[in-house]
């Protein structure tokens, strides 16, 4: 689940807009999110909130904890369905499609939940193994941007993964991201997602509104409603249920 | 203390770009696919042989991963004339385009170097060789992935240096020229020894395109080259080769015989043509066929391909394809692709599997060529005109390059289909359009001026072209000759020769109204011996002709007339005198083709032209305005806009909304263009040839050369834009009443395979419009849509751009809740909430603090089949189950909460299971009774009182008009049930519930049961998710 990390952000007057380098900008983004040791001290989140796509309405429960776990519930009418991630298996379990019990997702399918991470993958990018360059700056929304491109696992054994940042040139906080589908049909396909309603929490700035478009239609829209952070949470909830 | 605000920055004034204003308007494709268009190349991964990139000619690139069942395109941001798609064989994520096509007919894209992935097209990178303009090919090297040879084979209008074999050794960061003859001469094909890559082999041609005419061969040096050492020295090959000047050569070498290399030769005089093969690796050449498809045309057909696993078997690309499988000496024509074809593909696994490009697509056939099958998914069609009629939905008519003319609806069921298209002539088409008055008229021509009246009841076509008057010379019609409908009379029409001829009659007497309106320079009029080394009179280079025509909307007898010799004249009388106002356009060099003439919509002295320069090698945009009846010009090309014109079009109710096409897209202006924007959103970066706006529509309809039509639905935002709105932090624009479609259910084939194109349909939904002048990224922004009796409907997430935010809003309300059951019956039913009615309803912007109202109005269909009394009743039985479906709903929940709270109970304190038996037995009676649990959503399942109602409310509900007799009985009867199942639960509540209670109150470690109230019910929120669509649901949610 991309943008579950969290955008810590203070805000100073006069924040200066001459940056130049991607680790600049990275830098400023980080720093005025509060520096990284307070970023690194998240260790789980919750959320709720709504999310439409194709003229669905549909409640969810997200829970993420450290370094990458993950679990998502969608409530329909008294029922749920899940999925999940817990560090090892990715997993789903799906009434309404005659789904009884819980099941494994294919490794295939599962790449973009299982790559995730709860930290920001620019904290310690080039310890992660991930390479970054600025490639300019573009209006996207009709507001000028940094456009940092990630590479990911560039320097790593694990499979690259490609996206396109635009930081916002004034407040340095990220308001699109593109990305590529992984795979099935429209792998390489870009999709943008635009964030916004950024709201703080804690002392953390949480972009509370995400659209993804691809062909510049909106194919999704997720609002948060409440986001609540480190707050206990056992790791048997992302577990793969036993018997 | 961390100091965040929602106003950070909001008084830092920014100048928008007009960019901004455009991003919420989309363009949407409808294709179409049926004929497809120009294919330039195909290359097939030979690891992975279900990767596949088709390169077209103003189309883009297509990649298929599933050999073509499904095919995207992947450059869409870049030029779209794409010459040369070549993987990397041993890293087939590593691709090369070579942009601008190599078959250069008159109408050729113009392309803009060399462009490499190293991620199979998800990202590009230019790597140079800006100025080739046409890349033929592309070889990597088969153990060097780093070095690469391109043959460049430069500019088509003009002599210039960027062209011949070029080659990097370090992935595309320099190049080298390795092989030049002079500024006219190209490359035109290469090949390079399968076993030895030092040994690469270079068709070298000298051509050249004029306004007028096409010369292969009579200027600089064709030839054919041998290097054996990369490229670092060349050696002319000709021993056997015509002993005279040659033209365009294409060249193979057989993949299994080093040795044995086929070369498709035009020289001159029609026995120095054909088929030569050499058995000695270039050594000699003899000639070994000079049939029909191995002479015709060699510009447009030369390329060879030798099958990767026999040397034997050889195919040509021609007008119509040919192949031999005993190495050239005899050949068969191939079945029955389309015709024009430039690329041609042999499976090196199965020599019988072949993939075709052609001028109308990709075909592919599993026997050799005795039978194809079309990839009628690649919509890619090139126009050069369109037009809209005003049936609701409206059809869109216009002609394409070597596909004739077209019509189909602007949307329909499910989407607009193959079949949804009609053709209404054959050739090459150009003008085509519908009488304004008489649906069955069609007017459709085709190349060199052959106009013509379809009747499409009868589907016969009759010849309506003018001819010349005794005494008159010969008439001399474009290439795309105009044939224009009057603005204001019915069945008038133009037709332009070097004359324009006006006809009354819908063509069948023409009146000649204007003396020669061309140079008349004889210098110009070499149709007849164009094409060098080979004839080439298809009429493409006929000149000195009218190419525009535009009679005034607002007064008939003003005619503006351009022509391709560059000459604009323009009449207030209807033709009895014209005035030459060339020389009032400053700057403009002389003999540029006038691509355009748009008279202005507002004032008639009024006009737009643009010319097209780039047949003289000029590139440069030029557009011009006058308001003076061609007095006096102004320049409206701004560096904004990129490539030469093709069109212009000025708003039908704001002139200063204009609307400019060019070679490089689509480029809009809100300020009487004074300052340009290129339109981007889902529209590629294609050649806008020709586009009209829809007088009542307000759509804008795009003729694209390359990938069809494109319309963008609604350009009221647009007009609306004015200086003052632009200073307001916020403002709501004014939208159009969205009509409640009654098209229906019916589809097609709901499972059609994935191969099937569908072209995308209007969005139906109601939206709302507003201008920010600066984003919205910190604090709540959310939009509130209000009922008419002004409750709250539900809040929607609002857009947040600077500039025009179009937010798209809803149909219907919330679906009921429905108590959880395990049946498609009940979620199916239940799936979408009542529509909404006809009116005005208000919705709220809350932006921080900030409060902003606006509102939208939903009307039903003129001419409705339904009185609004009979939608009344609709709505009313449809709320009814509506609240049936509810009140099951916090019954089921209620007592199932009761259940739960009794089981635990008994659990905590097993001696009161004899209290609490009862009533636990009775919940689970009753609830069982309410909704079916334990199915599997598919056929395991049963029916209760919940799949009933469910099941009629989503009937009811999905049909406007009146409900059947028997489904108001039923309503009715389904009520008392419902009622029934409330009665025993207020009994369970009042009485039952009461008397445990009272049962349990001494006893203090037991907690009272507590019945859940409907207000604590309706808190909780989340309707039914349709079964079908929850994989794909869980899909997107993956991606996210």
């Amino acid at each position: 689940m991309k943008r579950l990390v969290l955008f810590l952000f203070i805000l100073f007057a006069g924040l200066s807009t001459q940056a130049q380098t991607a680790d600049e900008i990275l830098a400023k983004y980080l720093e005025t999110t509060g520096g990284v040791q307070k970023w690194k001290a998240l260790k789980t989140m919750k959320a709720t909130g709504k999310m439409s796509m194709q003229g669905m309405d549909l409640d969810f429960n997200m829970t993420s904890k450290v370094p990458n776990k993950v679990h998502m519930v969608i409530k329909v009418q008294g029922q749920e369905i899940v999925q999940a991630y817990d560090g090892t298996d990715a997993w789903m379990l799906n009434p309404l499609m005659g789904g009884k019990e819980p099941v494994k997702i294919p490794e295939e399918e599962a790449k973009e939940m299982t790559d995730q991470e709860v930290e920001d993958e620019f904290i310690d990018y080039k310890k992660k193994g991930h390479e970054v360059k600025l490639l300019g700056k573009e209006e996207v929304d009709g507001t000028s941007c940094y456009k940092i491109e990630l590479i990911k696992n560039k320097h790593n054994d694990k499979e690259d993964v490609t996206e396109i940042h635009y930081f916002d040139a004034e407040n340095f906080v990220p308001i699109m991201t593109k990305s590529y589908a992984r795979s099935g049909p429209s792998k390489g396909q870009e999709a943008q997602t635009y964030l916004s309603d950024y709201q703080e929490v804690n002392g953390l700035m949480i972009p509370f509104s995400m659209e993804t478009k691809a062909n510049g239609q909106t194919v999704q829209k997720m609002t948060f409603q409440k986001v609540t952070i480190n707050e206990n949470v056992d790791d048997k909830l992302f577990a793969f249920p036993k018997k | 203390m961390l100091c965040v605000t929602a106003t950070i920055h909001a008084n830092a004034q920014t100048e928008l770009s007009g960019k901004a204003l455009l991003g919420g308007l989309r363009a949407r494709s409808i294709g179409p696919a049926i004929m497809s268009g120009r294919i330039s190349d195909i290359e097939v991964s030979n690891k992975k042989p279900e990767l596949i990139y088709v390169a077209t000619a103003g189309g883009g690139l297509w990649k298929s991963i599933s050999a073509g069942a499904n095919l995207r395109p992947v450059f869409d941001d870049y030029t779209m004339s794409i010459g040369k798609v070549t993987i990397d064989q041993n890293h087939p994520d590593t691709v090369w385009v070579g942009t601008g096509e190599p078959w250069v007919r008159n109408s050729v894209g113009v392309g803009n170097g060399v462009y490499k992935s190293v991620n199979g097209g998800t990202n590009w990178e230019f790597v140079g060789l800006k100025d080739s303009e046409h890349i033929s090919d592309i070889i990597v090297h088969p153990k060097d992935p780093n070095t690469v040879y391109v043959a460049a084979q430069g500019q088509l209008w003009s002599a210039n240096e960027e062209r011949g074999v070029f080659k990097t050794t370090d992935g595309g960061k320099t190049w080298t020229k390795i092989l030049y003859v002079d500024a006219n001469t190209g490359c035109a094909d290469m090949d390079i020894d399968p076993k030895n890559p030092d040994i690469l082999y270079a068709a070298m041609w000298s051509h050249r395109r004029y306004p007028d005419f096409f010369d292969s061969g009579f200027t600089g040096g064709s030839g054919l080259y041998k290097s054996t050492d990369g490229g670092k020295t060349w050696n002319k090959i000709h021993n056997g080769l015509p002993n005279t000047m040659l033209g365009r050569i294409g060249i193979a070498v057989a993949p299994t015989n080093a040795q044995v290399l086929y070369a498709s030769v035009e020289g001159k005089g029609d026995e120095n043509k054909g088929l030569y093969k050499s058995e000695g690796a270039g050594a000699s050449w003899k000639k070994i066929n000079s049939d029909f498809s191995n002479t015709v045309r060699p510009f447009y057909f030369s390329r060879l391909t030798v099958d990767p696993s026999n040397e034997k078997n050889v195919l040509k690309c021609a007008f119509v394809p040919i192949i031999s499988t005993d190495g050239g000496i005899k050949f068969r024509q191939m079945g029955s692709p389309h015709a024009d074809v430039h690329a041609g593909w042999i499976d090196p696994k199965n020599s019988k599997h072949i993939l075709l490009g052609t001028d109308g697509g990709v075909y592919e056939s599993f026997d050799q060529g005795y039978t194809f099958r079309m990839w009628d998914n690649l919509a890619v069609g090139q126009f050069y005109h369109v037009s809209v009629d005003n049936e609701k939905p409206y059809n869109v008519y216009g002609g394409l390059q070597d596909n004739g003319s077209w019509f189909g609806p602007s949307q329909g069921a499910g989407g607009v289909t193959n079949a949804d298209w009609q053709m209404s002539l054959y050739g090459d088409g150009f003008y085509s359009h519908r009488h304004p008055a008489d649906k069955n008229i069609i007017y459709s021509e085709y190349q060199g001026g052959e106009m013509n009246r379809v009747n499409i009841k009868t589907g016969q076509a009759k010849g309506i072209k003018p001819f010349p008057a005794k005494g008159d010379p010969d008439l001399r019609f474009n290439w795309n000759a105009p044939l224009v409908q009057s603005p204001n009379k019915a069945d008038r029409i133009y037709a332009g020769s070097q004359f324009l001829f006006m006809s009354d009659d819908r063509g069948d007497t023409w009146k000649k109204i204007s003396p020669d309106l061309t140079t008349n320079d004889p210098k110009r009029q070499r149709q007849k011996q164009t094409g060098g080394l080979s004839i080439d009179n298809s009429s493409a280079e006929n000149n000195t002709t009218i190419y525009a025509v535009a009679e005034s909307p607002l007064d008939e007898k003003v005619i503006w007339v351009g022509t391709d010799d560059g000459l604009v004249h323009v009449t207030n009388n209807q033709g009895t005198a014209w005035t030459n106002v060339t020389k009032n356009i400053t700057g403009l060099p002389a003999g540029n083709w006038c691509s355009y003439a748009e008279p202005g919509h507002h004032d008639k002295s009024t006009a737009y032209i643009t010319f097209d320069n780039h047949r003289n090698g000029d590139m440069k945009t030029y557009i011009y305005k006058t308001t003076d009846m061609g007095a006096t010009w102004t320049s409206l090309a701004t560096p904004e806009i990129e490539g030469h014109a093709y069109v212009i079009r000025e708003d039908l109710k704001n002139p200063n909304l204009l609307f400019a096409g060019t070679e490089f897209g689509l480029y809009v202006s809100i300020d009487g263009g004074k300052k340009w924007n290129r339109f981007d959103n889902n529209l590629p970066k294609v050649a806008v040839h020709d586009m009209v706006i829809h007088p009542t529509e307000d759509a804008l309809v795009l003729a694209t050369h390359g990938r069809g039509i494109y319309i963008i639905d609604d350009i009221t935002p647009l007009r609306q834009v004015t200086p003052e709105i632009m200073a307001k932090a916020f403002h709501f624009m004014e939208t159009k009443p969205t009509i409640l479609s009654e098209a229906g259910g019916t589809t097609r084939n709901p499972s059609p395979g994935d191969d099937v194109f569908y072209g995308e349909n209007p969005n139906p939904l109601p939206r709302i419009v507003y201008y920010m002048n600066k984003r919205h990224t910190f604090g709540k922004m959310a939009i509130e849509v209000y009922d008419l009796d002004g409750t709250l409907i539900k809040e929607i997430p609002a857009g947040k751009s600077a500039g025009i935010n179009i937010v798209d809003l809803i149909l219907t309300k919330d679906r009921p809740r429905i108590p959880p059951s395990d049946t498609r019956e009940a979620v199916g039913g239940a799936l979408f909430g009542p529509m909404l009615q006809a009116g005005t309803y208000k919705v709220k912007v809350i932006k921080g603090k900030e409060e902003f109202w606006g509102s939208f109005t939903l009307q039903y269909p003129e001419n409705s089949v339904y009185t609004l009394a009979e939608r009344k009743l609709q709505y009313e039985t449809t709320m009814k189950l509506f609240k049936q479906a509810e009140d099951l709903a916090y019954v089921y929940a209620a007592q199932t909460d009761l259940l739960n709270q009794s089981k635990e109970r008994v659990q905590k304190f097993p001696k009161l299971s004899k209290t609490f038996n009862p009533l636990i037995k009775e919940l689970e009676t009753q609830n069982s009774a309410i909704a079916f649990k334990g199915g599997d959503f598919y056929i395991a399942t049963e029916r209760r009182l919940t799949e009933e109602v469910a099941e009629l409310y989503g009937t009811v509900r999905s049909y406007p008009g009146l409900p059947g007799i028997s489904q108001l009985e039923r309503v009715d009867n389904l009520s008392l049930k419902v009622a029934e199942i409330q009665k025993t639960f207020e009994v369970i509540k009042n009485v039952k519930v009461k008397k445990i209670n009272s049962a349990v109150a001494g006893d203090k470690l037991v907690q009272p049961l507590k019945v859940l109230s409907e207000q604590e019910f309706k808190t909780g929120t989340a309707g039914p998710v349709e079964p079908e669509k929850t994989k794909q649901l869980l899909q997107r949610l993956l991606l996210y």
